[in-house]
C-alpha cells in the first residue's frame, strides 16, 4: 500500500517487492492511487481540483505485465481512490462500512478473488494491469540506453567515455548532476570486487576486462543503465529491477544483460576520498550558475556523503548485484552476483 | 514496539473516546496511518522541508499541536519545533492549511488558540509551564502535567 504515485524513478521504488513476491511465485497487489496532487503544492491554488496531478509511471505496469508473464504469477492492481484535494482518501477510525467499502472495497475483493482463485476475476485484474501498462506516460529515458558488445567493453575499460554519450543530460536539470558529472569525468578502472574478493593487481583487472569484452552473455548487446544518485537504496534499486524484467527481458527474445554505471561510488574509500576535490566541483558550478552557484553548490552538498564507497549487505549492494551483470563505479567494476562465480 | 508507538497508540484511542474532541491528523512513528492524514507543514525558512507533527486534534476553542516521545526528558526538541511551527504559522494561517489537507475533517470554525503539547508514556523531567504533557504510562491511564488551564482541563478529563 503507497500513498504516493509517482512520475519518474520514484514510482519504481517498490518494485523490489514486486519482482520479490513474483519471484517467489506469490501473488501481489499493489495498493495506491493512479494519480495524486503534490501535498506541497496544495498551498499554491484555491481549488484543488485545479492541480496537476502527478501519476504513477507506466513502467511499473509494464514490469509488472512482465512479471505476471515471466512467473505465471499474478501481479495485479487495486486503485487507491482519491479525495476532494487530490490526495488519497482515508476513513474515519469509526468509520462505517460503507466508508470502509468506498476506500478498501476493490482491494479486499481483489485479496478474496486470489486467496479463493476467483480465476475471472483474477483474469480481469490482469487484463486491467496489462490496460494500465499500454497508457504510457514516460518519455524516452536518457539514462538508459542500448550499447552493443563493443560499446559496453570500450566504456567499461573507460567509463569517463559515458560523458560523450550523455552529452545533453549534465547541462541542464537538478545541480546534484554537477556532483555525478565530476566522478564520471574522474572515473577510472583499476580495481574488480567479486563477492568478498578485490582484485587490484594491474594485468589481473586488465585481464579481467579483457574476458567481460567477450563474453558470450554480452554477444547481442546489453542495457546501459546510468544512475547518478548517491549511496543509497531507493529508487534506483527498484529502476534496475525493473529494467531486468522490463528491458532486458523482452517476450521471445534472449536475455541482455544489465550494466549499472553508478560513479558516485567507489571501490576504494582512497577513490572516493579523493573525488571530493571541492575547487574543480566549484569551478563546474560557477560555470553552470554564475553569481547564483553558492546556494546550488550548497544544495549539492547538502547530503549526508557526496561520494562513498560500495558496501556490501546494504539494500542497494544486494539488489544491484542480483539484477546488474556488472556495476561500474568510479574506480572499478563489481561482478554481480552470477558473474563474480566465474572470477571467485 | 516503541515507547513512542505505545505513546502514540494510547493516546490516539483516547481521543477518539473523548467526547468533544476532533482528531485532525496524526504521523505516527511508523509514518503509515490510515485513518488519519499527515498533515506535512511547509517550513518557510527551509522549502524542501517541511514539519510533521505527531497528532493534531481540536475541542471546540483549541488547537493542539502534539509531538510524542517515550519520555519526557526527550522532547526538549520536539517543543522547540513546535514554538516554531507556530511563529511560522499562527492559528489564521494554520487552520486553512491544515483544511486544505484534511478535507474530510470538520475543524471548528470556533477555535481562538494553539495549544503546545507533548504526549509521552513517563513525565520523568519536570514539565515547562507553557507546554501541556499528556502522560499516557499504560493503557487505561491518561494524566495532564505542565500548562494546564481550565479550558484544557474541560476538553480532557
Amino acid at each position: 500500500m503507497t500513498e504516493h504515485a509517482y512520475t519518474g524513478d520514484n514510482g519504481l521504488q517498490r518494485f523490489v517487492r514486486s519482482a520479490a513476491a513474483a519471484e517467489q511465485r506469490v501473488p501481489f497487489v499493489y495498493f495506491g492511487p493512479l494519480a495524486r496532487v503534490r501535498d506541497d503544492e496544495l498551498d499554491l491554488i484555491v481549488d484543488p481540483a485545479d492541480l496537476s496531478k502527478r501519476s504513477l509511471t507506466s513502467d511499473f505496469f509494464e514490469g509488472l505485465v512482465a512479471l505476471d508473464r515471466i512467473f505465471a504469477t499474478p501481479m495485479l492492481f487495486a486503485k487507491w481512490i482519491v479525495g476532494s484535494n487530490g490526495k488519497v482518501a482515508k476513513v474515519p477510525a469509526a468509520c462505517t462500512q460503507a466508508q470502509l467499502s468506498t476506500v478498501y472495497g476493490d482491494l479486499v475483493s481483489l485479496i478474496e478473488a486470489v486467496l479463493w482463485t476467483d480465476a475471472a476475476a483474477i483474469a480481469a485484474a490482469r487484463a486491467e494491469v496489462a490496460t494500465l501498462a499500454t497508457k504510457k506516460n514516460t518519455t524516452t529515458s536518457e539514462v538508459r540506453f542500448r550499447l552493443t558488445r563493443v560499446e559496453a567493453a570500450d566504456l567499461m575499460r573507460q567509463p569517463a567515455k559515458l560523458l560523450g554519450r550523455m552529452q545533453g543530460y549534465f547541462d541542464k536539470g537538478k545541480p546534484h548532476k554537477l556532483i555525478a558529472r565530476h566522478a564520471v569525468a574522474m572515473s577510472k578502472v583499476s580495481v574488480v570486487r567479486s563477492g568478498d574478493n578485490l582484485i587490484t593487481a594491474k594485468k589481473d583487472v586488465s585481464q579481467i576486462l579483457d574476458d567481460l569484452a567477450i563474453l558470450p552473455a554480452f554477444a547481442n548487446g546489453l542495457i546501459g543503465y546510468y544512475s547518478g544518485y548517491e549511496w543509497r537504496p531507493d529508487p534506483h534499486s527498484g529502476v534496475a529491477a525493473n529494467l531486468y524484467y522490463r528491458d532486458c527481458a523482452p517476450k521471445g527474445a534472449p536475455r541482455l544483460p544489465l550494466l549499472l554505471f553508478y560513479p558516485r561510488i567507489s571501490v576504494l574509500e582512497a577513490s572516493a576520498v579523493a573525488l571530493e576535490d571541492r575547487k574543480a566541483l566549484t569551478a563546474s558550478f560557477k560555470m553552470r550558475y554564475g553569481t547564483g552557484w553558492k546556494k546550488n553548490f550548497k544544495m549539492s552538498i547538502d547530503a549526508s556523503a557526496i561520494y562513498s564507497v560500495w558496501t556490501v549487505g546494504t539494500k542497494q549492494a544486494r539488489v544491484f548485484t542480483k539484477y546488474c551483470a556488472l556495476i561500474v563505479l568510479n574506480d572499478g567494476l563489481v561482478l554481480g552476483t552470477e558473474l563474480s562465480k566465474k572470477w571467485p | 514496539m516503541t515507547a513512542e508507538t505505545r505513546t502514540y497508540n494510547r493516546l490516539h484511542a483516547a481521543l477518539r473516546a473523548r467526547q468533544g474532541i476532533t482528531l485532525i491528523g496524526g504521523h505516527p512513528p511508523s509514518a503509515k496511518s490510515y485513518d488519519t492524514d499527515l498533515i506535512r507543514i511547509p517550513n518557510p525558512s527551509d522549502p524542501s522541508a517541511r514539519w510533521h507533527v505527531d497528532l493534531v486534534f481540536c475541542s471546540k476553542e483549541t488547537l493542539y499541536l502534539c509531538e510524542l516521545k517515550g519520555a519526557l526528558s526527550e522532547s526538549g526538541d520536539d517543543i522547540t519545533k513546535l514554538a516554531e511551527i507556530i511563529r511560522a504559522h499562527p492559528l489564521p494561517a494554520l487552520v486553512p492549511l491544515i483544511k486544505r489537507r484534511v478535507p474530510t475533517v470538520t475543524i471548528p470554525s470556533t477555535l481562538t488558540r494553539i495549544v503546545k503539547a507533548v504526549g509521552v508514556e513517563s513525565a520523568d523531567a519536570t514539565a515547562p509551564s507553557d507546554v501541556l504533557v499528556i502522560e499516557v504510562p499504560d493503557d487505561l491511564t491518561v494524566s495532564l502535567l505542565g500548562f494546564r488551564d481550565a479550558g484544557i482541563l474541560a476538553d480532557l478529563t
